[in-house]
């Protein structure tokens, strides 16, 4: 097979990646009239074959994709189908994943400053610490920081530092 | 797992590299016939225990919103999760290099022995159970399409443009989907 027909091959996945929105079976009629009507690579029936064979085989049910490609052109055919058909929704998807994971990396910050400006009822902390230390010393930052590092600690623990911090909470 | 003066307890997944994804991917994607999410839930969440369920359900509902097929996108977003850009590369790697290679000895065995009586029959039957398999996607999809005429009706013109008289699908789209887009708008305002 031409380089030329390879190229339009790849071309031709593309623009099906940007319309398979509805999954892989919705482009399957098109690819049919595409691979089997307009240019004849392949019959129907072994369009047919092709398509059960790769549905017995393991794996995701796309693999009809290479296995098409394939047997049009061999390994530049199987390439030149499913990286095309694959790349738009796989670049898409990293992208989500990315700003997925920010997105949870913020909320936890912020659910994290929220706790640790909080005592275990809700309360403000400042105002726990100016009702427990009768002393009367600015114990913010010298309270805060060890409580802080105690209640990253904890977490679901159960070791002595940390019962004895939740007792203080009480 | 988690040191004592780490300043976020948040994170709590476990140390999963590029190549334990592509370990892991090749694994499911071997024994998953039929569906990749049961297989996938079961190696990741149950006997690796890399996610918690809860986590687990979140990515996977993530993926099937996004385009594309969706044992892909969940890979990737699995592989993101745990190692970044390398770790969704290494989960895809893993998730389609061993069937590629499966379902390319099938093309060489088809093309060799494709046409031995034996081989026909099975193939024929084959067929048969993909056709089945296809409509039974078709009749679930249906089912929860809106029992009025209207949307009905795109869908009567997609399958006679499609299906009947063999225009692109591109064409057809182009030509429905801004009309049924604009009917449904309009219905709504």
């Amino acid at each position: 097979m031409a380089l030329s027909e390879i190229g339009a091959l790849f071309l031709y996945f593309l623009m099906l990646a940007f319309v398979a929105v509805g999954g892989a079976p919705s482009v399957l009629p098109e690819m049919h009239r595409y691979v089997v009507e307009v240019h004849a690579w392949i019959t129907s029936t072994q369009f047919a074959e092709l398509y059960a064979l790769a549905q017995v085989a393991p794996g995701p049910n796309v693999m009809y994709i290479p296995l098409i490609g394939w047997s049009i052109a061999g390994w530049a055919g199987a390439a030149a189908t499913t990286i095309p058909f694959v790349m738009p929704s796989v670049t898409l998807t990293m992208v989500v994943a990315h700003l997925h994971a920010r997105s949870h990396a913020d909320h936890d910050r912020a659910h994290t400053r929220e706790r640790l400006d909080t005592d275990a009822r809700g309360r403000p902390r400042l105002a726990r610490l100016s009702a427990d230390s009768t002393d009367g010393r600015d114990g913010t930052a010298h309270f805060a920081e060890p409580d802080l590092a105690a209640r990253h600690r904890c977490g679901s623990g159960t070791d002595r530092t940390c019962v004895i911090e939740r007792m203080n909470d009480r | 797992m988690l040191e004592a003066n780490h300043p976020e307890p948040a994170s709590h997944t476990p140390q999963v590299g590029a190549w334990d994804l592509f370990l892991a991917f090749t694994h499911i994607t071997l024994i998953s016939f039929g569906g990749v999410l049961f297989w996938t839930r079961r190696l990741i969440v149950e006997r690796k225990r890399w996610l918690t369920e809860r986590e687990f359900v979140e990515i996977v509902a993530l993926s099937q919103l996004l385009p594309g097929v969706n044992g892909i996108n969940m890979t990737v977003m699995l592989g993101y999760r745990f190692a970044g850009w390398a770790g969704a590369a290494g989960a895809l790697a893993g998730f389609l290099t061993a069937p590629c290679l499966v379902v390319t000895a099938m093309g060489i065995l088809h093309q060799r022995y494709g046409e031995l009586p034996l081989v026909q029959q099975a193939l024929t039957g084959m067929s048969a159970v993909a056709v089945g398999l296809l409509i039974a996607t078709g009749a679930k999809v249906a089912v929860v399409i809106e029992h009025r005429w209207r949307p009905w009706l795109f869908v009567t013109l997609t399958f006679l443009g499609v299906g009947v008289m063999r225009w692109p699908l591109l064409a057809v789209l182009l030509a429905l989907a801004p009309c049924s887009i604009a009917w449904a708008w309009k219905g709504k305002h």
